[in-house]
């Protein structure tokens, strides 16, 4: 079934077009909603809403990108906005964000993490860093965006990204000199 | 050696194409979400009705037009025939010798026995004795057999005529028939009477002697009527279906699949606006609906339940899967009323074609069978207390008929109807149309 066809079916209700919508887009959905929500629990509510809002949204679908992006920015939006009424202190503490705490800052090395390890390293930041690596690194969005998007100043979102980054790089370089010592 | 970004690549190259399984308990939950949002196709019904409508009224346009042109052409031999008639009456009896045996054989004439007489048929006579014709004879039933002429009566009866002392046959006339025994005198109001033309058409004095005999429809039919019927169920809705077991889907949809229906149907029509066909119908269907089922289905996990919300399923150990098997014919019986308008379409004097749509209202009289009750762990009796009591719907369809003699009908009507039905299991139920179309022969009595 091609894309046009699957979009039709969906948006006339066919449940057997919405189910296989689910089996092809769901599993990446799914992933993503479990990086932004941090646990299963959470991850299933964003995806379960998310997917309603694809179903019910899908005939203003106009093809400018892939379904599968279309998708995945439904997805991300959930995932925001269920992160903004559950965690209500997400964004407000800001005040202390200061350019001058940018740091360049980065790895030892060229590695490769596993999808586990990646959302175990997640796990360890607090949660608006994590929405800022989320967004900045795999979903490829500027500062403007974000700031746009999480209704911060740009200068926040950048001082964010450089503690989650310098926190990241601390744990990372650890393990990578740990690795080196028992070599 | 650059190390810009090494971390930001790491973190990407981990969450590229990055998958999470699904659980089949979230498109359950997500699936049930859909079908009670789905677009409800309230519409459809009236859509269908509507097309059906246009495509027998195109139909019927077309026919009746086709009647119009056979009608005009009818009449038109009528007068024809009637002519002669005339010629032959004017050979035959024209005489004072004529004898009621030639009568006789003038009114066996096929072509007469064909001459119905209505309103414009007698305008035609009327015309047509203004103009060549001094006296008719005519039959009871009005039928002219023969005409006499004597220009001193033809001038007298022009003249009653015309100043409206005449019914066009006067016993006036008649009497002054050389053999009276030949003749019969008509008296207009006798002849409206006992024919099918209605005094309120009289009245209002058709002029237009190429119109069609109109034949009032009648107050009440009764019909009975069974055939074929195409139904299935179709599930827009699980409630609660966090509670149920996931198989208790797949294992109605299997316990419903392709049932043999069997009806019956007692029907009256009311034609309560007989000048524009539109009537009301009603009565009483039998309705059976048989279901073979055979299932064999292995209980191999058991939910996990917190409160009345499962969570999880838990996998039973070999020697614990329950087999549950249901071999056997689910039968389930209502009574169904519908309550609908119709619409008659007339083709000609013996065909019509009737539109009909409206509501369907059904109780449940009774359930026999097993159903395997998963969410309860084993195969129960079909219990009619499962169904809901009263359920409601949509009918609507195309009949046609024809006229077998007199006041009987046969008919075949093709229909799709449409109920809600609700089915319990467990602490939750499953919502379903059973809908489909059915083809129906019917016997119709017209009062």
């Amino acid at each position: 079934m091609d894309e046009k066809t699957l979009i039709k079916a969906c948006s006339k209700g066919d449940i057997k077009a919405q189910r296989h919508v689910y089996d092809v887009y769901g599993p990446q959905m799914m992933g993503l909603c479990m990086r932004y929500a941090g646990n299963r629990e959470d991850a299933e509510e964003i995806f379960h809403d998310s997917l309603i809002k694809v179903f019910k949204n899908i005939q203003n679908f106009k093809g400018d990108s892939s379904l599968k992006t279309w998708i995945a920015r439904i997805g991300i939006n959930t995932a925001l906005d269920f992160l903004r009424k559950r965690k209500k202190a997400l964004f407000l503490g800001h005040i202390s964000d200061h350019i001058s705490e940018i740091e360049d800052i980065d790895i030892s090395q060229e590695i490769s993490l596993e999808a586990e390890m990646a959302m175990q390293l997640l796990k360890t930041m607090p949660v608006n860093q994590q929405i800022i690596i989320n967004l900045f690194v795999i979903e490829e969005m500027s500062h403007k965006e974000i700031a746009a998007e999480l209704g911060i100043s740009e200068e926040a979102s950048r001082v964010q990204l450089s503690r989650a980054k310098k926190a990241l790089t601390t744990i990372l370089n650890t393990k990578i000199t740990k690795n080196e010592h028992q070599k | 050696m650059s190390t810009k970004n090494n971390l930001q690549n790491a973190l990407k190259n981990a969450f590229e194409n990055h998958e999470a399984p699904l659980k089949e308990a979230q498109w359950e939950r997500l699936e049930g979400v859909l079908l009670s949002n789905k677009p409800k196709r309230i519409f459809f019904p009236f859509f269908f009705t509507s097309l059906i409508i246009c495509f027998t009224a195109g139909i019927t346009y077309f026919l009746t037009l086709n009647y119009g042109i056979k009608n005009e052409k009818s009449v038109l031999d009528s007068r024809n025939s009637y002519s002669s008639q005339n010629k032959f009456s004017d050979q035959s009896i024209n005489s004072s010798n004529s004898t009621s045996q030639e009568t006789n054989s003038l009114w066996n004439k096929p072509e007469l026995k064909t001459f119905t007489p209505t309103l414009s048929n007698l305008n035609f006579i009327y015309k047509t004795i203004k103009s060549r014709i001094d006296k008719i004879i005519i039959s009871k039933e009005g039928f002219p057999i023969a005409t006499i002429k004597n220009e001193t009566e033809k001038k007298e009866e022009i003249s009653l005529i015309e100043s409206g002392k005449s019914d066009f046959i006067t016993e006036k006339s008649v009497d002054s028939s050389k053999d009276p025994s030949l003749v019969e005198t008509i008296d207009l109001s006798l002849l409206t009477a006992n024919s099918p033309i209605e005094k309120s058409s009289i009245n209002k004095k058709d002029d237009n002697p190429l119109s069609p005999p109109y034949k009032p429809a009648s107050k009440f039919v009764l019909s009975l009527s069974a055939g074929y019927s195409k139904m299935n169920h179709e599930i827009i809705e699980i409630k609660n279906n966090q509670n149920l077991h996931k198989d208790s889907r797949m294992l109605f949809e299997q316990s419903n699949q392709n049932p043999n229906i069997f009806f019956l149907n007692l029907g009256i029509d009311y034609n309560f606006l007989p000048r524009f066909n539109i009537g009301f119908n009603s009565g009483i269907q039998y309705l059976q609906i048989n279901n073979h089922v055979n299932i064999k289905y292995k209980l191999n996990e058991i939910p996990l339940r917190d409160q009345e919300k499962i969570v999880g399923y838990i996998p039973l150990p070999d020697d614990q899967i329950k087999e549950l098997n249901s071999n056997t014919t689910n039968t389930t019986t209502y009574i169904n009323v519908p309550l609908r308008f119709n619409y008659t379409l007339p083709i000609n004097l013996k065909n019509e074609v009737l539109l009909t749509g409206g509501a369907n209202f059904s109780t449940i009289v009774s359930a026999k069978g097993k159903t395997i009750a998963v969410n309860e762990g084993e195969v129960k009796p079909l219990d009619k207390s499962r169904y809901n009591k009263f359920s409601t719907g949509f009918l609507g369809g195309i009949q046609f008929s024809h006229n077998l003699k007199n006041a009987w009908w046969l008919g075949s009507e093709a229909q799709w109807l449409s109920n809600k039905m609700n089915f319990e299991v467990g602490s939750g139920s499953i919502i379903s149309k059973f809908q489909g179309y059915r083809v129906n022969l019917i016997l119709k009595y017209k009062i």
